[in-house]
């Protein structure tokens, strides 16, 4: 099997504050392939975001946090890189975007000017109109016509939905390999982000990017990922293609947290998720059974 | 830009604003030509008319040594408004860049450079800047250091504030996913986003400037005679009121214009400003 595109380790996180230090993260490993789809789904403090940050380098930078464990990406340790070749690799080989949209571009410009500053971290010298023509291209490739009206608006002027299919086009733009999605389309409502991801997946697949998405929405994980890693207080309970691990959930906190999803034919709320001991179980990874990888 | 002019000219007490300033730059920038007596801002002496009341063609009256009150003004204005703007060309930009700094990178350098700015900001501004022209001399190159070294650490807090919320924005954090420097997102980034609050902070600080500037050379410590000054002759008409009344009068008026003027449009631009975001 060729080199992974994301390769995470035994990844260990912790932050050290005035009271002594907290584990956030208790040796996570996963994987990604070559235009492969993962989720990793776990609920609110479970570590999604913070392992995504690891990932574009973001937390390196805090020193409070105590990072141990390995990322590679394509088969290089982001730990050993310079400086120099980690920059270069933020905004080119992997990109992310964000749960809100509209506050991810600044208020100040209009479009095209970001477009254009994203455009220039992979080709220095992009003149102005052949940044916009390319713009437009990818903007008609997430379904939307009139670029250039875009490109000359602010984002306060356009809709969630449009904003983030903006997003999607920029951070494609410059033809990652992997792209981070935390929790995109979370302040969208229903029927725009289930339009938005499918515009994703199939932007994605004709990128051939891979992605990590990042949610707490099964649902939208069932739909749109191949494999699905659950997370629970820093560590990974369980793995598989999403079609097992929805069909015969092996994990207790797996199976408690799709019994937590309300149903539209009513019943009421559900219970919240109860701390059980038996959530901490050893992980479950269908992968291993089926022989899958 | 075109709108933010239509608002302001709909409010009155802007309009007002406006036309106070309008009419103290034209009066500040044509001088040699609107002053009925040029040579009266320098050293010059007429005992025939030394103390005269307002009458033609002396309309705010003369000084102690004859010298025309309304020429004077107007010079005094080319001077007030020189000073305001030396003193925000230079403390806006140190200021703002403290500011920024300090809110975006955090930790020591931010603890450093704003315990800094709370020394600055503790010591009484006009006992700040009358101990620095006691220890200098007093000429108008320092009366301006003294005045911008007490006027900086106000927009490094109004920045850094702003600053601080900012870079919690989404679009600061994308802009560090994907590469960007550091100076970049300080600079392209977060300090547009700064500007409606700066600008309103500096229309309304011109006056004040301006009003500062009078108070220190009413005490004798900024702008040396025979350079004419509001304060100053403020300052030399005092001693003969009431009965040589203006004297003080017609300066005072005009500071009050001034001071007035800057603060009424400062005040329109906030609401301006402020409702576009």
């Amino acid at each position: 099997m060729s080199v992974p595109v994301l390769r995470i380790d035994n990844l260990h996180l912790s932050f050290r504050n005035w009271a002594g230090t907290t584990d956030v993260l208790h040796g996570i490993s996963l994987s990604i392939d070559r235009g492969e789809r993962v989720a990793l789904v776990g609920e609110s403090g479970s570590g999604k975001s913070v392992t995504a940050r690891i990932i574009v380098g973001l937390l390196q930078m805090l020193k409070s946090a105590r990072i141990s464990g390995t990322v590679e990406f394509e088969g290089e340790d982001i730990a050993r890189m310079t400086s120099k070749q980690a920059t270069d690799l933020r905004g080119r080989r992997i990109s992310m975007i964000f749960q809100d949209p509209t506050s991810s571009l600044n208020p100040v410009y209009r479009i095209g000017s970001q477009f254009h500053d994203v455009l220039r971290r992979s080709d220095r010298k992009i003149a102005s109109e052949a940044a916009s023509a390319k713009a437009a291209e990818l903007l008609d490739e997430v379904a939307i016509p009139d670029g250039r009206r875009v490109l000359e608006s602010y984002s306060f002027q356009l809709s969630g939905g449009m904003n983030q299919r903006v997003m999607i086009a920029m951070a494609l733009a410059n033809e990652p390999s992997l792209l981070i999605a935390d929790e995109p389309g979370t302040a969208l409502d229903v029927t725009v982000q289930a339009k938005t991801l499918n515009l994703m997946r199939q932007v994605v697949a004709a990128h051939g990017t891979a992605v990590l998405f990042i949610s707490h929405n099964l649902g939208v994980v069932r739909e749109f990922a191949d494999r699905v890693y659950v997370i629970y207080k820093g560590r990974i309970v369980e793995h598989g293609p999403a079609d097992t691990v929805f069909a015969e959930p092996g994990h207790p906190y797996t199976r408690a947290l799709m019994a937590a999803v309300p149903k539209l034919t009513g019943g009421g709320i559900p219970d919240a998720i109860s701390e059980e001991g038996d959530f901490l179980r050893p992980m479950v990874d269908h992968a291993d059974a089926e022989g899958a990888r | 830009m075109l709108r933010t002019f239509k608002i302001l000219a709909s409010n009155p007490l802007s309009l007002v604003g406006i036309a106070l300033i309008a009419a103290v730059v034209f009066s500040a920038a044509f001088a040699d030509f609107i002053a009925p007596f040029p040579e009266h801002r320098g050293a010059v002496v007429d005992f025939v008319n030394f103390n005269r009341a307002p009458e033609w063609p002396y309309i705010m009256g003369t000084d102690l040594v004859g010298r025309d009150i309304f020429s004077r003004i107007i010079y005094a204005y080319r001077i007030s408004l020189f000073l305001g703007v030396v003193v925000l060309g230079i403390a806006v930009p140190v200021g703002v860049t403290v500011g920024l700094v300090a809110g975006y990178v955090g930790g020591r350098t931010e603890f450093a450079l704003m315990r800094l700015t709370d020394v600055f900001l503790s010591v009484p501004p006009l006992v700040l800047a009358m101990s620095i022209m006691g220890v200098l001399e007093p000429t108008l190159t320092n009366g301006m250091l003294a005045v911008t070294t007490m006027w900086w650490p106000w927009y490094t807090r109004l920045v850094y504030n702003i600053t601080r919320s900012e870079k919690e924005e989404g679009y600061v954090l994308a802009a560090e996913v994907i590469g960007a420097s550091r100076l970049h997102i300080i600079f392209r980034e977060i300090l547009p986003n700064c500007f409606p609050a700066i600008i309103t902070k500096m229309t309304l600080d011109l006056g004040f400037v301006i009003l500062i500037a009078s108070s220190l050379s009413f005490l004798g410590l900024g702008v040396q005679p025979p350079t004419p000054d509001l304060g100053s002759m403020v300052a030399d008409g005092a001693r003969y009121l009431p009965d040589s009344w203006w004297l003080t009068v017609f300066p005072g008026l005009a500071i009050l214009a001034a001071v007035f003027g800057f603060n009424l449009v400062g005040d329109a631009m906030r609401e301006v400003l402020g409702a576009e975001q």
